[in-house]
């Protein structure tokens, strides 16, 4: 038999050899491939929690803007009955029978179509639709709505001034001497009442987000302050040009 | 018919193998279960000690695991196990045992005539290869068992070509002698 034969042999006699291993042996494989597929089932693991973390917040931001919405909603419901109040003292004054406050008056009338138109233009805040307002956006969006609403007032204060103007003149028409506390007191209606407009649109409906400008403005009472100042001035330099026409 | 098992049985193994590469414990169970027995076959021919054969194929069948993902389905599974273990077997003698592959100049002669008996028992050719030193068994292993080329062995084993040639003539040279030693040869050389 040549080598090759002889090779051949025991190629074939060992083709079909096994041998059995052990009953241990496949613990031991199955003891280190665990260790190589354990850290990425732990990587699964992981991306779940990661996945239920986003989930979770996604919902508790959904959750929270969806109370902010029934919210600003209730506030409107609320509003609502004040706005007669509103009217009575349009009308009010619109019926103040004094001669000399007709240019006045008509003055106030435009002011107040003016004010209309204005809070009309205005754009509405309230369309918060986005699920997540930054910061940065909600303080920009504080900032103009304080500009609209002192570049609104600035109107309304000289409305006001005009009003309180007519109601010195007719109780001083009836004979009737007004301290300067009494005035102040006017001042500080008519105030409020600016502050009242403020938190009205156009449609009579409570505004959120200028309620929520208005909150904020509480905090720094200077903007209050910054109003009854310029009534009071606005009412001095009336007197004063009025009287000096006067003399 | 026939075409159609053999279809079914590779489609099979690619889910297995699919499955395992996936880390499913029931799917490297079978392929472990399946190709056990004759790869630690495959080890012991290199390796004399069973209990050390069994450490090879185990470490040589967590290789298998770990990178079943490479295996690109181009030539077949168990060859490619096969290859594994071969590897492993050798690495594990190069490391434990001191294997020497001496570069003697051999004269190629025609190799004597030896005739072999049809019904050689494979415990006592396996015992002739272990008695092999470790470089000679090493190279007839894997040119006589497994098939490899002569520029394959050296490749494996980092020896030249002519070293992978002298150490298969002496092999078998010393398998002759030892089965003429042995009277299982009929006749001795013509």
């Amino acid at each position: 038999m040549e080598p090759t034969k002889f090779e051949n042999h025991i190629k074939e006699t060992f083709k079909g050899s096994e041998i059995k291993p052990s009953e241990d042996a496949w613990n031991r494989i199955k003891g280190q491939i665990r260790n190589e597929y354990e850290p990425k089932r732990t990587g699964y693991f992981r991306h779940g929690i990661a996945a239920g973390f986003i989930g979770i917040l996604i919902l508790s931001v959904l959750y929270f803007t969806t109370d902010d919405a029934t919210l600003n909603q209730e506030v409107q419901v609320a509003a609502k009955p004040s706005t007669p109040f509103v009217d009575k003292e349009k009308e009010e004054l619109l019926k103040t029978p004094a001669p000399e406050e007709e240019s006045v008056i008509t003055a106030v009338e435009d002011s107040y179509e003016a004010d209309e138109e204005k809070s009309t233009t205005v754009p509405k805040k309230e369309s918060k639709r986005e699920l997540v307002i930054s910061e940065d956006a909600k303080l920009a969006n504080a900032e103009e709505l304080q500009n609209n609403a002192s570049e609104g007032s600035n109107e309304e204060i000289d409305t006001k001034i005009a009003e309180v103007l007519a109601r010195v003149n007719a109780l001083e028409a009836n004979n009737k001497e007004l301290t300067d506390l009494e005035v102040d007191s006017l001042l500080r209606q008519a105030q409020k009442e600016i502050l009242a407009q403020n938190l009205l649109n156009s449609d009579n409906k409570v505004n959120p987000s200028t309620l929520l400008s208005q909150v904020e403005e509480e905090l720094d009472q200077s903007f209050r302050d910054q109003i009854f100042e310029k009534l009071r001035s606005g009412y001095n330099k009336v007197r004063t040009a009025v009287a000096d026409r006067n003399n | 018919m026939k075409r159609l098992k053999i279809i079914s049985f590779y489609n099979n193994e690619k889910v297995l193998i699919r499955k395992a590469i996936l880390g499913h414990p029931n799917a490297q169970r079978a392929i472990y279960e399946k190709f056990a027995p004759k790869m630690l076959g495959v080890c012991r021919q290199y390796i004399k000690d069973l209990h050390y054969a069994e450490d090879v194929m185990i470490n040589g069948f967590v290789k298998v695991f770990k990178s079943l993902n490479s295996f690109r389905h181009e030539g077949s599974f168990e060859g490619w196990i096969r290859q594994i273990m071969v590897r492993e077997s050798i690495s594990y003698l190069r490391k434990k045992q001191f294997v020497v592959f001496d570069d003697d100049v051999c004269e190629y002669n025609t190799p004597n005539q030896i005739t072999f008996p049809s019904s050689i028992d494979i415990e006592y050719v396996q015992r002739l290869i272990d008695n092999l030193p470790e470089g000679y068994k090493m190279v007839f292993v894997l040119y006589a068992i497994e098939g490899y080329k002569h520029s394959e062995i050296a490749e494996m084993l980092d020896i030249t070509e002519s070293t992978s040639k002298s150490q298969l003539f002496k092999a078998r040279r010393l398998l002759q002698d030892k089965l003429k030693e042995q009277s299982i040869l009929g006749y001795g050389t013509h």
